[in-house]
């Protein structure tokens, strides 16, 4: 029998449609990835099945679980088939988990709720739990708290709560977002081996289709509240029905086009022997350990590393927003120093930066003009106020949202269109170098391949250098004309972004590749799977 | 480190800056009262007191001599438990405010668990019935708290307890000594009044802090396990939410010890607010000395416990030095 069947589900929020008439099948046994951009309805398909929809939802269609319709049933049963039946692991690994209660009694509440164990027993099979899910390797006792966890770890401890009581179906709402690449692929082969230990049926949302390709048996693709096209990885993505999913494929694959460069051009900014440290807890740790780079004017450089590498001290270190313990920053040849000085303020104008996220970024109560004309007070003469209004008409236009869009509010926009607006601010003063921190992680695919066309078409034309942080080697690896890797605040590697991750010798470098999901790897080595399935069913 | 060693840790670095606070706010204190206008010996003597006698009272009220060296006689005092000799009383300081502070100091307690106990459930209950006539019902009863004038309210519960129904005394105060029960019935309907507006305060906060939780993405996490949406809200809601009600519990008792001062006029009771009320009109500046000084040590006191409280709730703030 099917494990799960949702047959024309309908999801209505206040008036508007967020579901029309989505219709899945998931086998035990089966990992069926749901694909899709941010707003397309993923999440409210999950929480659908679990009927934990927001106040005010109306679904209907039919869910069913082992021919039982969910959305049918009294509360009371649903609430015994939650957790039981069907586990959840939910994206932010910090916000999923109670900060105030520790990981062992967090663990033990499943044990508690459905099979009625005292506390004791409960905690009991909560150490059982943390073992297996490699916790208890890694010295985590469970008397730990969240915030006393590294990112990855705290994923471990929500996936092993999704598991505990070996549901016969798992639902994933993007559990490793929030991770850098090695311990995605971590997280992803942990909880393959869990849901193959469980037997369950696994429900994988993302919006990450190289990942997906990876491991699901089949994909289904949302877009705007409907499945547009389901079928098994393989055929799939090598022939796609759908014009969406075609577009959703393109995006993956899309390699923006890094601007030329010329030859050898003189140093925009160096930094030398920078050493910053930071006291926590007692000890002194070192954020970054003698690190020198140049980069030079037209040039991109990707940096990549884990989180707390030491990628945003760098950063602000460039800002000059970070005073080094040792070590200095110089922009166009001049000492570049945290400060107020007159002498600061040209040199300030030379350099600005994009977030990850752009809203957070904001004064959410500032219209887009003075958002994207602010960093203009840092130009002598200080522009007027029509000066500042054509100046942001000018740069909104260059990166392809209209002069109308002047007296908007950031609300109003997209994702994508924000960051449009972030790289607007950021370039409107005519910068020699744009740090991006992050800046396109956030977007979806499609989305973020357009943002990524947009920045290297305004590098070519304002011969722009470009300062690439991110923890995605593919992105980087793409634009980059050179490649710094990161590490425990020191630059262990570095080389040409074209071979760079082909022929280092350096572990660190070789794992981050080895990490990185990649569509047309994905699916060579799926190929090669699926022949072994087929000798397997002949024989 | 356990548990309770890092929570001993945090105490001690709390209770170090407990310590600086206080000796900052007596030489606050002394200053202050330096410069405020209004000479005790001048007031006690009178306008056609001789000038030699009024030096020798001075003299003898400790009011002579260099600044430094009457800050360094008082503070000495006041760590021996001497806190001088009234003025108008002609008392002991310390003795004085022993007595009132038998009186304000059960009261505030009094009133302050009066607050928790009614507003804390009251908010938990609006925001589990959220958006239901329930939920409405106890935020406009919170609303009329909060704008009831508590004197008024105070002659209200006289007339209709003391006065019509005869339970309760309609102000004035036995003292201890005629046994705990008189004493608690005589300190019950001031408590109310003073506990209304706090257990007002405290629901909505309460309210506002639990629904806030709600949104929360571990809440989900607790439904997906199979928890039931009230059984989410005891297990994991509850505890966050106490975090912004500790806050202002601690405000609440430092202000319920010497804010009553109106209703301890209106139930005749000898408190701690009439005291210094007192001690100000009549210029008796080494009462005043030391009831702020008091009252001081009773706010970073409580300020103090609260911390403790937070470290206990919250893990996060436990961190090791």
């Amino acid at each position: 029998m099917t494990l799960l069947r949702t047959e024309q589900l309908t999801l209505a929020i206040g008036g508007a449609r967020i579901l029309d008439g989505v219709s899945l099948a998931l086998d035990r046994g089966e990992t069926l990835g749901l694909v899709g951009e941010s707003g397309s309805g993923k999440s409210m398909t999950a929480l659908s099945i679990l009927r934990l929809l927001p106040d005010g939802a109306a679904a209907s269609g039919a869910i069913s679980l082992e021919g039982v319709n969910l959305l049918a049933l009294p509360e009371a049963e649903m609430r015994k088939r939650r957790g039981r039946d069907v586990g959840m692991a939910f994206q932010e690994p910090m916000s999923a988990l109670n900060p105030v209660q520790t990981i062992g009694r967090q663990l033990a509440e499943p044990f508690e709720i459905h099979r009625g164990l005292p506390r004791r027993e409960a905690l009991a099979e909560a150490g059982r739990l943390i073992d297996m899910v490699g916790l208890k390797a890694a010295g985590v006792g469970l008397d730990r708290y969240p915030h006393e966890l590294s990112g990855g770890q705290r994923q471990r401890a929500v996936l092993a709560i999704a598991v505990a009581l070996e549901p016969k179906l798992l639902i994933a709402d993007e559990p490793t977002t929030a991770l850098d690449a090695a311990a995605q692929a971590e997280i992803v082969r942990l909880l393959m081996t869990l849901a193959e230990k469980a037997g369950c049926g696994l429900l994988f949302i993302t919006h990450d289709l190289p990942l997906i390709a990876g491991f699901a048996d089949r994909i289904a693709v949302m877009h705007r509240g409907r499945i547009v096209e389901t079928g098994r990885t393989r055929d799939l993505l090598a022939a796609p029905a759908h014009s969406y999913s075609r577009a959703l494929i393109a995006a993956a694959a899309h390699e923006p086009k890094r601007p030329a460069r010329r030859a050898p051009a003189p140093a925009l900014m160096t930094i030398q022997d920078g050493v910053k440290s930071f006291r926590k807890g007692g000890a002194t740790r070192r954020a970054l350990d003698r690190v020198s780079l140049a980069i030079e004017r037209g040039e991109v450089v990707g940096l990549v590393g884990e989180s707390g590498s030491g990628k945003s001290t760098l950063a602000r270190a460039l800002l000059a927003l970070e005073r080094l313990d040792e070590g200095r920053v110089t922009l166009g040849g001049e000492p570049f120093m945290p400060g107020h000085g007159r002498r600061m303020r040209p040199l300030r104008r030379r350099i600005q930066i994009v977030f990850q996220d752009p809203y957070g970024s904001f004064d959410p109560r500032q219209r887009v003009w003075r958002i994207v004309s602010e960093p203009m007070h840092l130009v002598d003469p200080k522009p007027g106020v029509e000066a500042r209004r054509k100046a942001a008409a000018d740069m909104l236009v260059r990166v392809g949202l209209g002069a109308d869009v002047l007296d908007k509010y950031p609300h109003e926009f997209s994702g994508g269109q924000r960051q449009r607006i972030a790289i607007a601010r950021a370039l409107v003063t005519q910068p020699d170098i744009v740090i991006l921190d992050e800046a396109v992680s956030s977007l979806d695919v499609s989305t973020r391949a357009q943002a990524l066309d947009l920045l290297m078409e305004l590098s070519a034309a304002m011969g722009l250098a470009y300062l690439f942080i991110s923890h995605d080697v593919a992105t980087v690896r793409a634009i980059s004309h050179r490649v710094l890797v990161m590490k425990n605040g020191a630059i262990v590697d570095e080389g040409p972004a074209a071979t760079l991750f082909e022929t280092s010798s350096h572990p660190y470098t070789r794992a981050l590749k080895a990490a990185t999901p990649d569509l047309a790897g994905a699916l060579a080595a799926r190929v090669g799977a699926s022949y072994d399935g087929a000798v397997e069913e002949t024989t | 480190m356990t548990r309770a060693g890092a929570i001993a840790s945090y105490a001690g670095r709390r209770f170090l800056s407990l310590a600086l606070t206080l000796l900052a706010a007596s030489v606050v204190i002394f200053v202050l009262l330096q410069i405020a206008p209004g000479d005790p010996a001048a007031y006690m003597m009178g306008l056609n007191a001789d000038p030699r006698a009024l030096e020798a009272l001075r003299a003898e009220l400790g009011l002579a001599g260099p600044p430094v060296e009457r800050y360094l006689n008082w503070i000495g005092g006041v760590l021996r438990g001497d806190f001088g000799v009234s003025y108008t009383y002609r008392a002991p300081v310390s003795s004085l405010i022993a007595e009132r502070l038998a009186v304000s100091g059960p009261l505030a307690l009094l009133a302050l668990a009066l607050a928790v106990g009614v507003g804390l459930p009251l908010g938990a209950v609006a925001a589990a019935r959220r958006g239901g006539p329930l939920d409405a019902l106890i935020m406009a009863a919170t609303q009329i708290g909060l704008a009831v004038p508590n004197f008024w309210f105070a002659i209200l519960l006289v007339f209709v307890f003391s006065i019509v129904l005869g339970w309760a005394s309609a102000g004035g105060f036995p003292g201890w000594d005629a046994g705990v029960l008189p004493a608690l019935r005589s300190l019950l309907l001031p408590a109310l009044v003073l506990a209304l507006p706090q257990a007002a305060i405290l629901a909505r906060v309460m309210r506002s802090a639990l629904i806030d939780a709600q949104g929360r993405q571990y809440m989900l996490t607790a439904r997906a396990k199979g928890l039931s949406e009230s059984e989410a809200l005891r297990r994991h809601a509850f505890r966050n939410a106490l975090i912004p009600a500790l806050t202002i519990i601690g405000l609440q008792f430092s202000f319920l010890v010497a804010g009553g001062v109106i209703i301890e006029n209106v139930f005749y009771l000898p408190g701690l607010g009439r005291l210094v009320f007192q001690a100000i009109t009549q210029r008796d500046l080494i009462v005043v000395q030391g009831v702020v000084l008091v009252l001081v040590l009773i706010v970073v006191t409580v300020n103090f416990l609260v911390d403790i409280a937070y470290a206990v709730v919250d893990p996060r703030l436990r961190r090791p030095a």
